[in-house]
């Protein structure tokens, strides 16, 4: 009887808690998922002068690895990192090199960072709209851009 | 498409860094499993990637992983055919009650903590693409599965494989084991229904006629396999060992296609060969320095090739913190207090749940099952990566710890022969 007892209280309790655990949890609220890739269209002719010196011209490829709300997005070369917060999201990374400084005479280190907005829930349009942006150089335009989530959205590398 | 000479400059260099590592982790009394686990690590983003990207770059390019992909995919499946092959039913007849309630509270205890983990990490690390019963479910068999193998050659080292505390540690590892799988194959049959390709009750229908027909046919036939070694003086023929590999690839295939996972495949595959001692040992010895030399440093280097480190910053050593904490003392001292309730002594208790708390390369498989299926993001992949390193590491000095030597010799006289080679196991 004793082990009985034994193996009520310390797996058949435990088990009846996990399964209240489990319902109570379906009623929590994750960060919306956005991790992928996806295919760049620039909105504009090309991807701007500014972006074509650290990222190639063809490069149309976006990926996105997520965990919770933490973003790390890779263009061409570049590793961006930053948060999701609701439907925005907004990366950053400081280049490799001063190639925009060099290039479009910027005053600061080089800064690249990507602000975007993911569709509404449920909306039939599900392309990301955003923008590549140069905080740290006035001459450098924000590049606007939709990327279409291509199949097979992978979580990560 | 990446050269050849790539593939084979990878494959070297892995395996010259497990072996190298591997020896250094047997100069501090660890298995020499962690120093291969910490090879792998080492090879990826998380030490070679941020010292030399460059280095890196050129050695591991995106493009050549999936080869690295495949080969550690293949070794995984004849590695979960071994794991498979070494259980044998005799490891928990007889043990009693002690084995029964250690072994499931040992596996309840940390999954009951994984899930109400999970209540935290959900809205933190996951995403609205995994449902909180996929993410919790997960969690809690990450959390509660033990090593077999990686136990059994700690038991070995450390001449516990006669004593009763090692009889019930294998024992209790092996129901662990089956239970923790059968739990997995329904969490991935719970997570890849959301999206299957094929309908659930097709999925679920076909898995338990395929466990079935594993159980009866397949395990009949083999019995003549035995039957057919036994009557030819203990030799197999090519042919035969081909009929297996056949077995293990068309059985990983299988249950793939029907949405659990290969490894469910190989394993089963594994679990339902003849258990004679020198058949099982002529297959362990065909498969084993093969896939211990060459396959599982390969897997290792490709779940180290996916682990970052650089992920885990800020907040996230909070999480990392909670979810070592979570492990050990749901796995730790839930097996502890099932045993002391059966009758150990305490000090039996704890040397059991110090043991069960090895995860090794169980949980890495595990985890790469997860990662493959979407249900962990990459920062709680590599947190569970670094979890399943930190608890095997520990067993060996904590071991000492709580069951040191002077009562090591004081330990109970040989139990059932059978112990004997199953802890002779691979790794």
């Amino acid at each position: 009887m004793r082990p009985v007892l034994w193996y009520l209280a310390l797996v058949g309790l435990p088990v009846a808690a996990m399964l209240v655990i489990l319902r109570v949890g379906e009623r929590l609220v994750p960060p919306r998922a956005v991790h992928g890739e996806y295919a760049v269209v620039f909105d504009s002719a090309g991807s701007g002068h500014c972006l074509s010196v650290l990222v190639p011209d063809g490069e149309k490829r976006l990926s996105v690895a997520q965990s919770g709300p933490k973003l790390d997005v890779t263009f061409g070369s570049l590793e961006l990192f930053g948060t999701l917060d609701g439907d925005s999201l907004y990366v950053v990374a400081p280049t490799k090199d001063n190639a925009l400084r060099r290039a479009a005479s910027c005053l600061t280190r080089d800064t690249i960072a990507v602000s975007g907005a993911l569709p509404r829930k449920g909306a039939s349009d599900t392309h990301l709209i955003g923008s590549f942006l140069f905080p740290g150089c006035g001459m450098c335009p924000a590049v606007p851009f939709r990327a279409m989530p291509l199949p097979d959205r992978a979580r990560g590398p | 498409m990446p050269s050849p000479l790539l593939l084979l400059a990878q494959i070297a260099i892995i395996l010259l860094c497990a072996r190298v590592l591997g020896r250094a982790m047997r100069l501090i009394g660890q298995p020499k499993v962690v120093g291969e686990m910490v090879a792998g690590l080492m090879l990826g983003p998380s030490l070679l990637g941020w010292l030399a990207p460059g280095v890196s770059t050129s050695l591991f390019p995106t493009a050549s992983l999936g080869f690295l992909n495949a080969l550690s995919q293949i070794g995984l499946l004849f590695f979960m055919f071994l794991v498979g092959l070494e259980l044998d039913a005799k490891l928990i007849r007889g043990r009693g009650h002690a084995v029964l309630v250690s072994s499931h509270a040992s596996i309840v205890a940390p999954f009951l903590l994984g899930v109400i983990l999970a209540l935290y990490l959900y809205p933190r690390l996951s995403d609205d693409s995994v449902t909180f019963t996929g993410f919790a479910l997960f969690m809690g068999a990450a959390m509660s599965v033990t090593a077999f193998p990686v136990l059994a050659r700690i038991l070995q080292e450390r001449g516990l494989t006669k004593t009763r505390l090692g009889a019930v540690a294998i024992a209790c590892a092996a129901v662990d084991d089956v239970s923790a799988w059968c739990i997995l194959a329904g969490v991935v049959l719970i997570v890849r229904s959301a999206d299957a390709t094929i309908p659930v009750p097709l999925m679920v229908g076909g898995s338990v006629l395929f466990v079935l027909v594993m159980l009866t046919v397949v395990r009949r036939a083999l019995g003549r396999l035995e039957v057919t070694y036994e009557r030819w003086g203990g030799k197999l023929s090519q042919d035969r060992i081909a009929a297996v590999v056949f077995l293990v690839l068309a059985s990983g295939w299988i249950t793939e296609r029907l949405g659990v996972h290969a490894v469910f495949g190989a394993f089963l595959a594994g679990a339902v060969m003849p258990k004679g001692e020198a058949f099982v040992r002529e297959f362990r010895d065909r498969f084993e320095d093969v896939m211990v030399v060459l396959f599982l440093p390969i897997f290792f280097a490709f779940t180290g090739l996916r682990t970052s480190v650089a992920l885990i910053g800020g907040d996230m050593w909070l999480y990392m913190a909670l979810i070592l904490l979570v492990a050990v003392v749901g796995k730790m001292a839930g097996c502890a207090f099932a045993a002391r309730a059966s009758g150990m002594d305490w000090r039996e208790s704890w040397a059991l749940g110090t043991l069960m708390n090895t995860r090794g390369l169980m949980a890495f498989v595990i985890l790469n099952v997860g990662f493959d299926i979407g249900v962990i993001s990459p920062a709680l992949f590599a947190m569970m990566v670094l979890m399943a390193l930190a608890t095997t590491f520990m067993t060996t000095p904590v071991l000492e710890w709580v069951y040191p030597e002077r009562v090591r010799l004081r330990a109970e006289a040989p139990s059932k022969p059978e112990l004997v080679a199953a802890s002779g196991g691979h790794r």
